[in-house]
C-alpha cells in the first residue's frame, strides 16, 4: 500500500483522530504521531488538516480539549474523549466495516479482507 | 462544552506543535535551523491556524445566539413574576391592550374575509362581470361571449324564486338561471352526479336542475340516490325537473351566496337578440383569456356593443353603449365596501393608538418609581442596554397576555357581529378568525409594544445618572424630558379621541336623519307577506287575477286587520321596475329614447293600508281587479312635476312602452320606493287587473303583535292554496331598518370606537394628571410656604396640564374635518357636517379632561403640607 493522505479518504480523519484519543488523552503533535504510528507511517496527517478536525469535534462535542503539561515541560492542549465522542466512535467503526466490506464484495475480493 | 478559544490559544497551540517536532529532531543530531526547515511547512501551519480561527469564529456567534435565546427567557420569567406583584398594574394594562388589540383584530378580520382574501374560485383574479350596468337576454349573453376573443366561459346569470311543492312542505328555493360555462367559471365540481351541459340549456332540453350541498342535506338527508330523481319547481317554465347533480360543499357562488338550485338558463338557437324576449339576465360573468388585461378586453366589449347597437338598436340603445365595459369580480362585488371597511380601520386603529399612549403613561409612571432602583443598579455596573431588556421583556410579557386577551375579544365580537355583518356586506359568510387575520393581530401587538414600551424604557435608563441619584433623594424623580413626553402623550390621546369621537357623532347624526327620513308612507303597524305567484299553476291573466282577488277578500277577512292592499315590489329593497313610456303631449326630442318612469303594480287598498295620500283625483276601483277594465293608473306629484307641469294630470293619457294608453284618474304623494336615502322619481302605479307581474307583497294594517298577525295572513294564503310557500312574513319597519343595515352596522362600531376612545382618552389624562400632581408636590408646597394661595396654586398646575388638553382639541377638531371627509362612504351626507355638533364634541371631551385633570389635583393640594414637604427635603 501506498503512502496515503488521511484526508484523501472521505471521512476517515474524524474516525482517526477518535480512535487515536481512545486509549488515551494526547495533544495534537500526540495524535498525530499515534496515527502515523499505528499505522506504519502509511498514513500522513497534514497540519492544515489535522489542527481544523480537532477543533470541529471539539465544536461537536465529540473531544474536550484542556491545557496542560506534556512531558517536555511545555505548555500544550491535550484533547481527551468524550462519552459522545466514544459512541461516535463505536458507530462509526460499525459503519467503516460495512462500507469495506461492501466494497470488497463489489470488487469481487472472494476473501474478507478483514477477517 | 468548553468555552471557544481565542486566536492566540491556537497560536500556542501549533507552536507547541512546531517546537517540539524540532526539539525531536535536534535530539536526532540535525541542527536547529535544518531541523526547522525540515518541520516549518509555513503555508501548511497557515493554513491550520486559518481554518482555525475561522471555526472558532463560527462557534462564538452560535455561542452568542444562544445566550441572546436563554436570556430573553430568563428577562420574560422575571417580567411575569413582577407583573404578577402588581395585578392592579397588570390588570389595567391587559385590559387596555385586550380592548384595543381586540377591536383591530375584529375588523381586520372582516377587511380580510371581504376585501382581502381572494374569491376561492379557479384564476379569481381573472373573472369580470360583462358591461355590469346592463340588463340582457340569454341570447344577447351569449352573443357578446361569442363575438368577443377576450374572455371565456361567458354566462348570464338570472334570479328566480322557485316553488318546491309536491314533497312534503312547499318551500320557496332561491335559483339561479345559468349557463353551463358557469360551472367552468367558478370552478363549481359536483359532489354527485354532474353539472348541466350546454345542450341542456336549449329551449325543449332543459328539464334539469342542480342542487347545492345544502339543499340536498337539509331538504333530501343526503340522499346518495338523488341524481335521476324528479322534482317539481315552479316559477321558471319547467315544473318537472330532473336533478342532474349535486355541487360540492365547499362552493359559495359569486352573488346570492345562499342559492338552493341551478337551472339551465333557457337558450334559443336561431333567435336574434332582438327576439329573444328573456330580459331578465341581471349578471353576466367571464374569465379574460390568458395574457390579455382588463382595459384591453373592456375595450373590445366597447367596439362590441358599438356593433350591437349598429344592428340593432332597440335591443342595445345608445346609453347602454356608453356604458359596456368590464369590472373585475372583486370590484363588482366588494365595491364600495372596500373603502368603508379600510376607514373602519382605521379608525379603531386610532383607538389602538390612544390605548398605546395610555400603556406608555402606566408604564412610565411605574418607570419612574423605579428610577432610583434603576439608578442604583446601573451605578453599580448593570449595562444601560440590560435594563432597557428588562423594561422591554415587561412590555413583551404585557403584549403576550393583552394580544391573547385581544383575540379572544376579537371572536366574541365577531360573534356578536354575525347577524348584522350577514345583512349589511357581501361575503359574510366567510368572516372569521384566520392565520391571516392572528398575524395581523400579532403585528398589531407588537406594533403597541414598540410605541408604548420602547420608549419610556430608554427614557428611564437615559438620563445622566448623577442627575437621577440627586433627584430620586430629592422625591421629585421626574426629569423634564419625562414631563415633556407626558404631554405630548395627552396631546395625542386628546387629539385622537376628538377625531374619533367627532367623526362618529357626525355619522351618528346622518344616520339618525337617515332614519327620520320620511319615506312618503307609515311603516309602523304594517305586516309584509311575500307571495310567489308561480307561473305554472296560475299562468298570466285570467288565472292570476282570480287568484289575487280571492286571496285579498282573504286575507281582508283575518281578524285585527284594517285596511290590505298588494304591491308586486316592496319598497326599500333596491329592486326596481322603470319602464319607458310616453305621456300625452309629452314630445321627446328627436333621436333619444322615450322618458321611463318606476312601475308598480297594486291592488286593494295599497295606498290606504301604508298612508299614502291621495292628492287629487280617485284610486282605482277595487272592482277593477278581477274585470277586464278599463286601463287605469295612478300617478305620483313626482310624475306631474316631470311630465304635466302645467295642466291637468287627470284623465290624460301615459302610453307604457309607447304603446298601451292608461288612463290617469288620481295623483297620490311621493314614497322613496329605492331606499331611503334616493330621492322619489315619477312613478305610475296600474292596477293587476291590467298587468300580472308574477310576485304579490301583502301589506296589511293591523293592530296586535306583528308575528301573530302574519301567521294568521300566512294561513289566509295558504287557505286558499296550500300549495303556495311562504317565505317572509316581514313588519315594514323591519323592511325599513333592513335597508339600512350596512349604515347601521358602520355607525354603531363607529360608536362603540367612539366610546372606547372617549373613556380610553379620560383615563390616560386622569392618569397623568394624577401623575404630574404627585411628582410636582415640592414644588407647589414651597409655593404655599412662601404665602401662595391654595387655590391658586391648584389654578396653576391645572392650568399646565391643560395645555396640551387645549392643543389636543383644536388638532382634533382639524382631525375631524378631514375625517369627515373620509366618512361619506359610511352614511350619507356626512360631510356637511354640523358646527354645533362639533362644538358640543369638544365641549364634552373639553369637560371630561378638565374633571379627569382637576380630581386629582384637588386631591393633592387639598393633603398638601408644605412643612411636611419642606423636612422631606
Amino acid at each position: 500500500m501506498a503512502d496515503v493522505d488521511a484526508t484523501s479518504i472521505y471521512g476517515t480523519l474524524n474516525l482517526m483522530i477518535l480512535r487515536a484519543l481512545a486509549d488515551e488523552d494526547r495533544h495534537g503533535l500526540g495524535v498525530q504521531r499515534r496515527i502515523e504510528a499505528q499505522t506504519e507511517g502509511r498514513v500522513t496527517v497534514e497540519v492544515g488538516a489535522l489542527y481544523p478536525a480537532l477543533h470541529r469535534l471539539e465544536a461537536e462535542g465529540l473531544i474536550d480539549g484542556s491545557w496542560g503539561v506534556s512531558e517536555s515541560r511545555r505548555r500544550a492542549k491535550f484533547y481527551r474523549l468524550t462519552a459522545a465522542g466514544r459512541k461516535r466512535l463505536k458507530r462509526d467503526t460499525a459503519r467503516w466495516l460495512d462500507h469495506v466490506r461492501a466494497v470488497a464484495r463489489l470488487l469481487g475480493l472472494r476473501e474478507d479482507p478483514l477477517s | 462544552m468548553r468555552p471557544p478559544s481565542s486566536g492566540r490559544d491556537i497560536d500556542d497551540e501549533l507552536r507547541f506543535h512546531l517546537e517540539e517536532e524540532i526539539e525531536r529532531l535536534v535530539a536526532a543530531g540535525h541542527g536547529e535551523d535544518e531541523a526547522r526547515r525540515m518541520v516549518h511547512d509555513e503555508a501548511e501551519f497557515r493554513r491550520a491556524r486559518r481554518r482555525c480561527v475561522d471555526l472558532e469564529r463560527a462557534r462564538r456567534a452560535r455561542r452568542r445566539r444562544e445566550d441572546v435565546m436563554e436570556g430573553t427567557a430568563r428577562d420574560l420569567r422575571h417580567a411575569f413574576r413582577t407583573l404578577a406583584r402588581s395585578p392592579g398594574f397588570t390588570l389595567a394594562a391587559v385590559l387596555t391592550l385586550a380592548l384595543g388589540v381586540g377591536a383591530n383584530t375584529a375588523v381586520f378580520s372582516v377587511l380580510d374575509s371581504v376585501v382581502l382574501r381572494p374569491f376561492p374560485y379557479p384564476e379569481a383574479d381573472r373573472i369580470v362581470r360583462v358591461w355590469p350596468a346592463k340588463h340582457f337576454n340569454s341570447t344577447l349573453a351569449l352573443e357578446v361571449g361569442r363575438r368577443s376573443r377576450s374572455l371565456e366561459a361567458v354566462t348570464g346569470v338570472s334570479h328566480w324564486q322557485l316553488n318546491l311543492v309536491g314533497a312534503g312542505d312547499p318551500e320557496a328555493l332561491d335559483a339561479q338561471a345559468v349557463h353551463a360555462g358557469y360551472f367552468d367559471l367558478f370552478g363549481a365540481g359536483p359532489r354527485l352526479g354532474r353539472a348541466f351541459t350546454e345542450e341542456e340549456t336549449l329551449e325543449g332540453d332543459d328539464g334539469v336542475v342542480v342542487l347545492s350541498h345544502g339543499l340536498w342535506t337539509e331538504r333530501f338527508g343526503a340522499d346518495p340516490d338523488i341524481v335521476g330523481r324528479t322534482l317539481q319547481l315552479d316559477g321558471y317554465d319547467h315544473s318537472d325537473r330532473t336533478v342532474v347533480g349535486v355541487l360540492s360543499e365547499d362552493f359559495v357562488p359569486p352573488v346570492r351566496p345562499d342559492t338552493d338550485v341551478w337551472i339551465p338558463l333557457r337558450t334559443f338557437p336561431g333567435l336574434t337578440p332582438g327576439d329573444d324576449d328573456t330580459w331578465y339576465v341581471t349578471h353576466v360573468f367571464g374569465r379574460l383569456a390568458p395574457g390579455v388585461a382588463l382595459d384591453a378586453a373592456a375595450g373590445e366589449i366597447r367596439s362590441i356593443a358599438g356593433g350591437l347597437h349598429a344592428e340593432d338598436p332597440i335591443s342595445v340603445p345608445e346609453g347602454d353603449v356608453q356604458e359596456a365595459g368590464l369590472a373585475s369580480l372583486a370590484d363588482d362585488v366588494v365595491g364600495d365596501v372596500r373603502l368603508t371597511l379600510w376607514a373602519l380601520l382605521g379608525a379603531v386603529g386610532l383607538v389602538l393608538l390612544i390605548a398605546c399612549a395610555n400603556l406608555a403613561n402606566l408604564v412610565l409612571a411605574r418607570g419612574e418609581g423605579k428610577t432610583r432602583e434603576l439608578a442604583v443598579r446601573s451605578a453599580l455596573g448593570a449595562h444601560r442596554i440590560r435594563l432597557v431588556r428588562h423594561a422591554l421583556a415587561e412590555s413583551l410579557a404585557l403584549a403576550v397576555l393583552g394580544g391573547a386577551a385581544g383575540l379572544g375579544v376579537a371572536a366574541a365580537g365577531l360573534e356578536t357581529l354575525e347577524r348584522s355583518l350577514q345583512g349589511a356586506l357581501p361575503r359574510a359568510a366567510a368572516v372569521g378568525l384566520s392565520g391571516e387575520v392572528f398575524l395581523f393581530s400579532l403585528a398589531a401587538t407588537l406594533g403597541a409594544v414598540l410605541l408604548f414600551g420602547v420608549g419610556p424604557a430608554l427614557r428611564t435608563t437615559g438620563t445622566d445618572l448623577r442627575t437621577r441619584l440627586r433627584a430620586g433623594r430629592r422625591g421629585a424623580g421626574r426629569a423634564r424630558g419625562g414631563r415633556r413626553l407626558n404631554r405630548v402623550l395627552v396631546f395625542g390621546q386628546v387629539a385622537l379621541a376628538t377625531v374619533v369621537v367627532g367623526t362618529a357623532a357626525a355619522v351618528g347624526r346622518s344616520f339618525v336623519e337617515l332614519m327620520r327620513t320620511d319615506p312618503g308612507f307609515e311603516p309602523e303597524g304594517v305586516v309584509t307577506v311575500s307571495v310567489p305567484l308561480p307561473t305554472n299553476r296560475y299562468p298570466r291573466g285570467e288565472p292570476q287575477r282570480i287568484y289575487t282577488a280571492e286571496l285579498l277578500e282573504r286575507v281582508r277577512a283575518v281578524p285585527g286587520i284594517g285596511e290590505v292592499g298588494f304591491i308586486h315590489l316592496l319598497p326599500l329593497t333596491l329592486s326596481n321596475w322603470a319602464f319607458p313610456i310616453l305621456p300625452d303631449g309629452f314630445e321627446p326630442r328627436a333621436g333619444e329614447p322615450l322618458p321611463s318612469a318606476n312601475f308598480r303594480v297594486v291592488a286593494g287598498d295599497y295606498f290606504g293600508a301604508l298612508r299614502i295620500p291621495l292628492l287629487r283625483g280617485e284610486l282605482f276601483d277595487p272592482a277593477t281587479i278581477g274585470a277586464e277594465g278599463d286601463a287605469v293608473a295612478v300617478v305620483n306629484e313626482a310624475f306631474v312635476a316631470r311630465f304635466f307641469p302645467d295642466d291637468d294630470p287627470l284623465g290624460r293619457t301615459v302610453r307604457l312602452f309607447g304603446d298601451s294608453p292608461f288612463r290617469v284618474v288620481g295623483v297620490v304623494g311621493d314614497v322613496r320606493q329605492f331606499a331611503l336615502d334616493r330621492e322619489p322619481v315619477a312613478e305610475m302605479y296600474v292596477p293587476y287587473a291590467s298587468f300580472s307581474p308574477g310576485t304579490i307583497q301583502i301589506m296589511a294594517r293591523g293592530t296586535g303583535d306583528p308575528a301573530a298577525l302574519g301567521s294568521a295572513i300566512r294561513a289566509a294564503v295558504w287557505d286558499v292554496d296550500p300549495e303556495i310557500p311562504v317565505p317572509s312574513v316581514r313588519p315594514l319597519t323591519d323592511v325599513r331598518a333592513d335597508s339600512v343595515a350596512r349604515e347601521r352596522l358602520f355607525t354603531t362600531l363607529l360608536g362603540v370606537f367612539a366610546s372606547l376612545a372617549l373613556l380610553l382618552g379620560i383615563v390616560g389624562v386622569y392618569g397623568v394628571t394624577a401623575y404630574a400632581m404627585r411628582s410636582s408636590v415640592r414644588e407647589m408646597g414651597i409655593r404655599l410656604a412662601i404665602g401662595a394661595r391654595p387655590a391658586r396654586v391648584l389654578r396653576r398646575a391645572l392650568g399646565t396640564e391643560l395645555t396640551p388638553v387645549a392643543a389636543g382639541l383644536a388638532a382634533g377638531v382639524a382631525g375631524v374635518l378631514l375625517a369627515r371627509r373620509a366618512a361619506t362612504g359610511f352614511v350619507p351626507g356626512v360631510e356637511a357636517g354640523d358646527p354645533w355638533l362639533l362644538v358640543a364634541v369638544v365641549a364634552v371631551l373639553g369637560l371630561a379632561a378638565a374633571l379627569a385633570a382637576w380630581l386629582p389635583a384637588r386631591r393633592i393640594t387639598r393633603r398638601l403640607d408644605p412643612v411636611a414637604v419642606l423636612r422631606a427635603e
